[in-house]
């Protein structure tokens, strides 16, 4: 006979929770759209950084790793211009992008409003009349030479060429070797949004899709298409993982419960709590950063076991309500939840949200266990009574020398690993860049070319005037040389330094020189006005600049050398004002890293603080003991490996934790079980944790192959030590 | 007494004959094909008319060119000394006979190096083919002065040249550059001036 659940009303007020959850996330959906963060740059704490840093990380993303070229490679020039047109189209319409030539139209009218107060020279001593006598000579070579090709050039108004000389001076050397059939311009906003991302993908395939373009190629260079490439690597991964981790889980519930539907209960109940953190995730916070997603998913994961125990309890007493289960299933949500509570108390907002979304998605999945699995539950051809599958562990473990040896040599491999424990929060060090991406700038680019850094200069003041005095003191006194910076000042200088320009002009080269020019040119004697005309600020020069608290912002890219792609090599001049956003992340990650150690052992403490209420025994805190041994082992081992620790290896050991828990807490909770099905249930969930999750161990990507490593050993470590669970915790129960 | 004013009737008629019969071969040599020119590597004079739109009068400038296998030599010498030499280095520039620097910026030499006005005025069209397209009249007779179009490939050069012509006999005797803002740059290459050996102003 199967056993059905009974309908009480709690059962039918969690039932009908369940079931109002998805119904409501569906209605704010379809009402409004759920708020998803997809910047990564959201992720850098105010601790790490000053909130103006931030705020100019953010800002010279937008600025400099916003720009991409793309070359169009592969036919003859007349082809290739036509399919770099056919993408310059494409890329338009996006509404995204703005190419290089509307830039280089507002620049060319600001630089020509601005002539006399701006400069090539950046030494105003050196602006004297033998500065002027070389300008003016320039300005006759280049018209009287006859060489050079003076198309659009106002030279009534500008008879020395000031525009031509300054917009090629100012301007940082960097740019594709060849103009030819090359789309350029910037990405409005951040290239690291997804849906920014997404939008440039599918502009691509469509372009290479095309018939009108078989036989091109593209070369691309930009910081968005690094970025892609990285996103469809972890696809790929987690398309291969994915694959062979649902095979072996089917196969390990299929041997386990002889029914593969098994499988999709334990599925349904992780997905349950998913549903529910997300739903809650929102409800608490309006907008959630997509890593949430992962990382909060990642943790409910730990609720399979609630799916599992439940299923093997049902085959333990095939004819009646498992005794013990409910409260076995309670208490390990709640130590994992109290565990998992120590994140709330994070001050970063990004850790909060997981701990919400995973607290919400254990409680969510606890409900689904109680109520909804036993309707889904059919035990077809289920194995009942005795399973004898873990007795070889537990037989193991009964022998106190083999318990205290396996403890022992726990120890050892945490000690000796400790002192081979490395530590990288180097977000360069993460993943190394696409080498097909990096040999398409090279060729894009040449050997030689270079192109801008994340790396930029920070001035600040309490007016744009004081802030662009001391960008301009900083560059003068850079040792990078002012040719490596695109600053604000250079082409909007401060009034102090624009009335000294203007007054060389007018001195050394106008003064003595503009008669002659003007009679050579045969041009009538008119006042020629030095003072700046209007032009709008170009939309590019006005994103290095930004106010926040009352002060004023001037962000200043450098030019990195020509180093073939490895932008990691770039040493910025030394100076606190320099801003390096990977150090930036890297130093939040650290941040991070060194807090959730915190957390950790605060989550620990917490787990362990309840179930000493709960079982109001000091000896129900040995139940953490064998997730202690499993998250030790598991930070530690992989340092014997070389395999380094990340802040991922560190969010890994909540996930060790709770899973610890939960097998500590159902081993001593069903002590009395005699079949064996809690063992077995122990050891299914521990082999599912591995294969969904420990696989990820395989990745290429040092934080995705950390977190699978660290989950891989600490749970199966965890798992071995929970047969000890009976023997270390309260005498009564 | 015999004919002293020339040659008799029947005898004109005649001379006037072989004249004929050998100036035809000549003027069939004047003018070669047009990938049979060659160029004289003796310096020239020429002058430049460059019709600017934000200038009320055309500029004019006279110099001497001289043109070499591996280097060719532009040497203004009114209404300002300037000389530019192109080379297998690169452009260089001397202004009022200051030292040789780099004419402008980057933009410029690049500019300077993709009309490639060397090979333009060496007569080597098949250089140009990466950077134009060649086009010449269909109908000329053989023999006489040819003239070739130079229209830019897409691309940079192309949103500021809207086409180059070229025309002369034995070596080349007229560039006119148009440009896409409607002005234009007249070349008309002149009489040898083999005593300035090294493209030298003359003194004055």
């Amino acid at each position: 006979m199967t056993h059905r659940a009974g309908h009480s009303w709690p059962h039918m007020i969690a039932l009908l929770a369940l079931v109002l959850v998805p119904v409501l996330f569906g209605m704010r959906l379809a009402a409004t759209g759920v708020s998803v963060d997809s910047d990564i740059q959201s992720i850098l704490p105010e601790t790490s950084a000053s909130a103006a840093e931030v705020a100019a990380i953010q800002q010279a993303s937008a600025a400099v790793a916003a720009r991409i070229v793309i070359g169009v490679r592969g036919g003859s020039p007349e082809q290739d211009q036509a399919g770099a047109e056919r993408l310059h189209r494409a890329m338009m319409a996006t509404g995204l992008f703005v190419p290089s030539s509307a830039d280089m139209a507002e620049t060319t009218a600001w630089v020509h409003a601005n002539r006399f107060d701006l400069a090539c020279e950046r030494d105003l001593n050196r602006m004297d009349a033998k500065w002027g006598d070389a300008l003016a000579a320039k300005a006759r070579g280049l018209i009287f030479s006859g060489m050079v090709p003076l198309s659009g050039v106002k030279l009534g108004k500008d008879p020395f060429l000031l525009q031509l000389g300054l917009l090629e001076c100012l301007a940082p050397g960097a740019g594709p070797a060849s103009a030819n059939a090359v789309v350029s311009g910037r990405i409005v906003g951040s290239p690291y949004e997804l849906n920014t991302q997404n939008a440039i993908k599918t502009v691509l395939n469509e372009w290479q899709a095309a018939p009108a373009n078989h036989g091109l190629s593209l070369l691309r260079s930009g910081a968005v298409f690094f970025a892609l490439e990285a996103g469809a690597q972890a696809k790929r991964e987690i398309t291969m993982v994915g694959g062979i981790s649902i095979v072996l889980i089917l196969l390990l519930y299929t041997l386990a419960f002889r029914h593969p539907v098994t499988a999709g209960i334990a599925l349904l109940t992780v997905f349950a709590g998913a549903l529910g953190g997300a739903w809650l995730c929102f409800v608490v916070f309006g907008t959630v950063h997509f890593s949430v997603f992962v990382f909060g998913s990642a943790l409910t994961g730990v609720s399979a076991d609630y799916a599992v125990h439940s299923l093997a309890a049902r085959r333990s007493t095939p004819n009646s309500r498992p005794p013990g289960l409910r409260r076995a299933l309670t208490i390990s949500m709640l130590t994992s939840a109290s565990g998992f509570a120590a994140l709330l108390f994070f001050g970063i907002d990004l850790f909060r949200q997981i701990g919400v979304f995973s607290i919400g998605g254990l409680l969510f999945a606890w409900l689904f266990a109680l109520t909804a699995l036993p309707v889904l539950d059919r035990k077809r051809n289920a194995p009942t009574g005795k399973t004898r599958l873990t007795a070889p562990i537990a037989a193991i473990f009964r022998s106190k020398a083999i318990a205290l040896g396996a403890i022992a040599g726990a120890m050892a491999v945490t000690f000796w690993g400790a002192m081979h424990v490395s530590f990288v929060d180097d977000l360069r060090q993460f993943q190394t860049l696409s080498p097909p991406l990096t040999a398409e700038r090279t060729a894009l680019f040449g050997k030689s070319g270079a192109q801008f850094s994340t790396n930029f200069l920070l001035s600040s003041g309490k007016t744009l005037e004081e802030a662009l005095l001391q960008e301009e003191a900083l560059i003068a006194t850079s040792d990078a040389g002012a040719e490596r910076f695109l600053a604000f000042s250079a082409y909007a200088p401060s009034e102090a330094r624009r009335a000294a320009t203007r007054t060389a002009y007018e001195a050394h080269l106008l003064a003595p020189h503009v008669e002659a020019m003007r009679a050579a040119l045969g041009l009538p004697h008119t006042d020629l006005k030095t003072a700046p005309s209007d032009a709008p600020l170009p939309s590019w020069l006005s994103a290095l600049r930004f106010e926040r608290g009352g002060m004023t912002y001037l962000i200043a890219p450098i030019l990195e050398p020509p180093i073939l792609g490895q932008s990691s090599s770039f040493n910025p001049p030394e100076g606190e004002r320099v801003i390096s956003p990977p150090q930036k992340y890297g130093a939040a990650l650290q941040i991070y890293r060194k807090q959730a150690f915190t957390v950790i052992g605060l989550a620990a403490a917490a787990a362990a603080l309840f179930l000493m209420l709960v079982y109001r025994s000091t000896r129900a805190a040995w139940l953490i003991a064998p997730s202690v041994i499993g998250c030790a082992v598991a930070l530690c081992l992989p340092g014997l490996l070389g395999v380094p620790v990340t802040l991922f290896s560190v969010l890994a050991l909540f996930i060790v934790l709770g899973a610890g828990i939960d097998f500590s807490v159902f081993q001593w909770e069903m002590k009395h079980d005699e079949t064996g099905w809690t063992g077995t249930a122990v050891l299914i969930a521990a082999l599912s944790s591995c294969v969904a999750m420990g696989m990820l161990g395989f990745s290429e990507t040092l934080p995705v192959q950390t977190f699978g490593i660290t989950i891989a050993v600490g749970v199966l470590c965890s798992m071995a030590f929970s047969f000890l669970a009976p023997l270390a915790a309260p005498k009564t129960g | 007494m015999g004919n002293t004013t020339g040659f008799s009737r029947p005898s004109r008629a005649l001379f006037a004959l072989i004249l004929v019969a050998v100036a035809t071969p000549i003027a069939a040599s004047e003018c070669p094909d047009l990938d049979s020119i060659s160029f004289d590597s003796t310096a020239h004079a020429f002058t430049q008319e460059r019709t600017l739109k934000s200038l009320p009068n055309p500029l004019i400038s006279k110099g001497i060119l001289q043109i070499r296998e591996d280097s060719f030599v532009w040497q203004v010498c009114a209404p300002f000394d300037i000389r530019t030499v192109i080379d297998a280095t690169g452009v260089s520039q001397s202004i009022e006979g200051g030292p040789a620097t780099s004419p402008g910026a980057g933009a410029v030499q690049d500019a300077i190096q993709k009309i490639n006005i060397a090979d333009i005025f060496r007569g080597r069209f098949d250089r140009l083919a990466n950077a134009f397209t060649l086009s010449s009249p269909t109908d000329r007779v053989r023999g006489e002065p040819w003239r070739v179009t130079l229209t830019p490939q897409p691309g940079a050069i192309a949103t500021v040249i809207a086409g180059i012509d070229v025309s002369g006999c034995q070596a080349i005797d007229q560039v006119a550059i148009s440009y896409r803002d409607g002005g234009q740059d007249q070349i008309m290459v002149g009489a040898a001036v083999p005593e300035a050996t090294n493209a030298q102003c003359p003194a004055e």
